[in-house]
């Protein structure tokens, strides 16, 4: 008896995948878990695994097409079997070339898939303010500019230093690929660059037509699907930095305790503040909410194609050092599209952090059926007044997007002073 | 045999096939021996390859044999007279047969350590996990879940040299050569032209070395190659650059070899011997890969990889010579090693091909890594370029070897390091200290700061440092 082999639906968003590759040919013999082909979905490189063992004996997709998921790719059976007959009456796949316009696939106007997200999207309040060190005029580079903890403590090449004071870049907001996590040129570039894509370059003196890549498709159509029905409204905070840095220090030297960045404290304090605000940890459900009682929360990763959340389960039971080292495999893997489905999908809140790109503050946009989203800036020196006296404090902008379904204004401005007093007062972060 | 078998297919099975044993391929091996893999390696010849049997390891031995033989003859500079100096020839190639076969064994060794199986036979992808091996005596397949193909390079040649093992060699001949020429003229100025022509220089013989580009070893900076023309005339070298042969013709044993300068001047010169240095063609024929879909470049004949060494196939990975220039052995075996360790999940950065240092052992000896001054300005950086003497260095007084500089070519900006380029004693020795700092991304400003022993040579490399912000102490 014949097998189907059809385009499969990996993600509760999948609605099409590129076949990138067959590995094996028509005639070969394959059996049952065997990796028949490449696949790319929305978020990720798949090998798709036969679930027959048989022979291949006919490959209706070449590589380089898109397929709506459902859609027949293959058959396998036994090697003297007629499958001529069974061919007629099947569907022959929708399939278009990648780069070619979107009619093929599944509407996308459906209704917007159940429970997964690719993440929050950014839109800066400010002009674009991530430094472009080429176009920076030379006399208005610091190059004395007192960069958060460039003691040493960092790992970081030399070269990376450089590069990172003369462009603002806070190295402890950045992973390093190099050795034992340290931080190298390609690092800056990689980031840089996402930077820049997210927030729209400058458009081309001739417009060269570039595909989007999938990840960049679902990112369009999540980001259409929050912001049309989803009523966002923002509440932005300050908070002192000035207690938290030097424990952050005081983490960082206590043994071999991986190094909480900026996006890992976080984490833990909201985990911590959500505990007490369940409406922040709802979706909204038409007559009712869903209310999460795990604490599963999303960190959007940027890569030069786009962006990804990745989630970080029950962080409210997880120590600072877990979640650092949970957040910095997931975000080293995200980088290299290796994420499972089950690793970037089911947040119940998310994080967006742009404080390494000298970001004042931005708001970002909720990734439905999240209830909210905060938005996190660049630490800035500014005068504050303590004990009636003016000083330079550490200051940092955050920017709560709330669906005013679930919650209003006075509950997000109790959740951000609850949130700003965890990290105000960070010892219970420790704990 | 305790491979698994499979029943139903006939056929071995491993993680790792790899498809010839020279430096990339037999260090891949080893690696993934060392992560546990179920590795075997298909080799056509002898472990080593090239670089062990015909290339880097045998020449650097005659090179040896040479230097002592320049030593002697310079030791009359030292106070030193020595009469009656006889140097045997065959015993340099002899002896570097000695140590290639002394290596040869180490290398074995190491790979039965690991549990590497080496299959002996002619091996070709028969599919994209399959190998098929021609031995002496029995033709069987191999099937492994990935594939390295490291099957190296061949010397090459010009229509109108025809190789002929007597008169007209290439390298591979050379080297098993013992009897020295009466004259002999060089086609190709790179690095194995020069290392012939210093070989054969110390040892009496004229040599003529011609080459079509405008400097020999085109590849290096043009100031390195500038000082080494000199060097070599010094040497009675003849050096002939911008210049082609156009016609051979054998008179009685003896070559009249036909030039054509870039000026469009013909000249004649004769030889009795013609090496012919002219590059190395990839190894990509007969061994499956046209069925397999894996794509070669048209022009240059090397497998397409992207910068993971990947093929069009998935599981299929090129390395080395027959799938990048240049054709370093030390490229190959980082580049197998990179692969091996990808493959077992280990997260690495790919090999920065500008990252991998040259070097050639002719005297003064060529060292290099990254961009060449050229190079780095028409990459549209701000260069900014700094130079160290050797006359200036203490230890090289000391050792009478004065010849030479260390070059550094920095981007303005941040002080980084986009190149460096040594000629004189040692400099293949000492090209190492930069391929550490490129390599940590170190800058101008590391090396300056970085103690280094003295008297020696290596502080050429901290002087240069300095010299790029006006602060070399010695000049």
């Amino acid at each position: 008896m014949a097998n189907r082999v059809v385009m499969p639906k990996l993600t509760d968003t999948m609605e099409e995948g590129v076949l990138l590759q067959w590995y094996k040919k028509e005639g070969d013999t394959v059996e049952s878990g065997d990796a028949l082909a490449e696949v790319e979905t929305d978020k990720a490189v798949m090998d798709l695994e036969a679930f027959a063992s048989g022979t291949l004996k006919k490959i209706l997709v070449e590589p380089g097409y898109i397929v709506p998921s459902g859609d027949l790719i293959a058959l396998i059976a036994r090697d003297d079997e007629d499958i001529e007959a069974l061919l007629a009456k099947e569907k022959m796949p929708r399939t278009r070339q990648v780069g070619e316009e979107g009619k093929a696939a599944a509407p996308a106007e459906e209704a917007p898939a159940k429970t997964t997200s690719p993440s929050p999207q950014q839109t800066k309040t400010q002009s674009d303010t991530t430094p472009e060190p080429e176009a920076k005029p030379k006399a208005a580079s610091p190059p004395s500019a007192p960069i958060a903890h460039t003691d040493g403590e960092i790992k970081a090449s030399p070269l990376a230093k450089k590069i990172a004071a003369e462009r603002q870049i806070d190295l402890s907001q950045i992973q390093g690929s190099g050795p034992a996590g340290r931080i190298i040129q390609r690092d800056l570039e990689g980031l840089s660059a996402g930077a820049i894509a997210s927030t729209g370059a400058a458009p081309l003196n001739e417009a060269e037509r570039v595909e989007l890549t999938m990840l960049r498709k679902a990112i369009a159509s999540r980001m259409i699907q929050s912001k049309a029905p989803v009523p966002h409204f923002y509440v932005t905070s300050e908070i002192d930095m000035g207690k938290i840095l030097p424990l952050r220090e005081a983490l960082q030297k206590d043994g071999d305790t991986p190094r909480p960045s900026m996006s890992d404290l976080f984490i833990k304090a909201t985990a911590l503040t959500l505990r007490k605000f369940p409406a922040f940890r709802s979706s909204y459900a038409g007559d009712h909410l869903n209310v999460s009682n795990a604490i599963d929360i999303g960190l959007a990763i940027g890569m030069p194609e786009g962006v990804i959340t990745a989630v970080i389960r029950n962080c409210d039971q997880k120590t600072l050092s877990q979640i650092s080292a949970e957040v910095k495999d997931k975000a080293a893997r995200a980088r290299v599209k290796k994420l499972k489905p089950e690793e970037y999908t089911g947040a119940v809140f998310s994080i967006s952090n742009l404080g390494m790109f000298d970001v004042e503050s931005f708001s970002a946009i909720i990734t439905p059926p999240e209830a909210a989203v905060l938005a996190i800036g660049s630490i800035l020196e500014k005068p504050v007044v303590s004990n009636g006296e003016i000083v330079i404090g550490k200051i940092m902008k955050v920017t709560l997007s709330t669906d005013h379904r679930v919650a209003d204004g006075l509950q997000a401005a109790e959740f951000l002073k609850a949130l700003k007093s965890t990290m105000e007062n960070p010892l219970s972060l420790a704990l | 045999m305790e491979k698994e078998y499979s029943e139903k297919s006939g056929e071995y099975q491993y993680d790792l096939l790899i498809l010839g044993g020279g430096p990339g391929g037999y260090v891949a091996a080893i690696r993934a021996g060392q992560l546990g893999m179920k590795v075997a390696v298909i080799e056509k010849e002898a472990i080593g390859g090239t670089c062990l049997h015909h290339g880097c390891i045998p020449s650097k031995a005659i090179i040896r044999n040479a230097e002592v033989l320049s030593l002697i003859q310079d030791a009359n500079k030292f106070g030193i007279q020595v009469d009656n100096v006889r140097a045997d020839f065959g015993a340099a190639i002899d002896r570097s047969q000695e140590v290639l076969g002394k290596l040869h064994k180490g290398v074995t060794h190491l790979m039965e350590k690991q549990k590497v199986e080496i299959h002996a036979g002619f091996g070709k992808l028969t599919g994209p996990k399959t190998i098929e091996v021609k031995g002496e005596k029995e033709t069987k397949t191999l099937r492994g879940k990935s594939i390295i193909i490291s099957t190296g390079s061949r010397v090459r040649s010009l229509p109108h040299l025809k190789i002929d093992g007597k008169r007209i060699l290439t390298s591979d001949e050379a080297l098993l050569r013992k009897d020295l020429p009466k004259s002999v003229l060089i086609v190709g100025g790179g690095a194995i032209g020069c290392e012939f022509a210093y070989i054969y220089a110390a040892y009496g013989v004229p040599v003529t070395i011609v080459e079509t580009l405008p400097n020999l070893l085109p590849l290096e900076d043009s100031e390195v190659s500038k000082l080494l023309e000199r060097s070599f005339k010094k040497r009675k070298i003849t050096v002939l650059t911008n210049t082609s042969v156009t016609a051979v013709k054998d008179e009685k044993g003896v070559f009249k070899i036909e030039f054509k300068t870039a000026d469009g001047e013909s000249e004649t010169r004769e030889a009795e011997v013609i090496l012919v240095a002219v590059g190395r063609a990839p190894n990509v024929e007969s061994i499956g890969l046209e069925t397999l879909g894996v794509s070669v470049d048209e022009k240059t004949k090397l497998i397409q990889v992207d910068e993971k060494m990947q093929t069009k196939k998935a599981n299929i990975f090129a390395i080395g010579d027959v799938s990048s220039r240049p054709a370093l052995a030390h490229g190959a075996m980082a580049q197998g090693v990179f692969v091996v360790e990808s493959l077992a999940g280990i997260a690495r950065t790919p090999i920065e091909l500008l990252n991998v240092p040259s070097a050639v052992y002719c005297h003064p000896q060529v060292a290099s890594i990254g961009l060449t001054e050229e190079k780095a300005k028409a990459a549209g950086h701000s260069v900014k370029v700094a130079k160290f003497p050797l006359s200036a260095n203490g230890k090289a007084l000391a050792l009478g070897e004065t010849e030479g500089f260390v070059k550094i070519v920095t981007d303005e900006k941040y002080g980084e390091i986009l190149g460096a380029h040594i000629i004189g004693a040692e400099a293949t020795e000492l090209i190492g200290e930069f391929v550490l700092a490129k390599t940590l991304e170190s800058t101008a400003a590391e090396l300056k700061q970085s103690i280094h022993p003295h008297p020696t040579l290596s502080e050429a490399v901290m002087e240069a440092g300095g010299a790029i912000f006006g602060e070399a102490i010695h000049s």
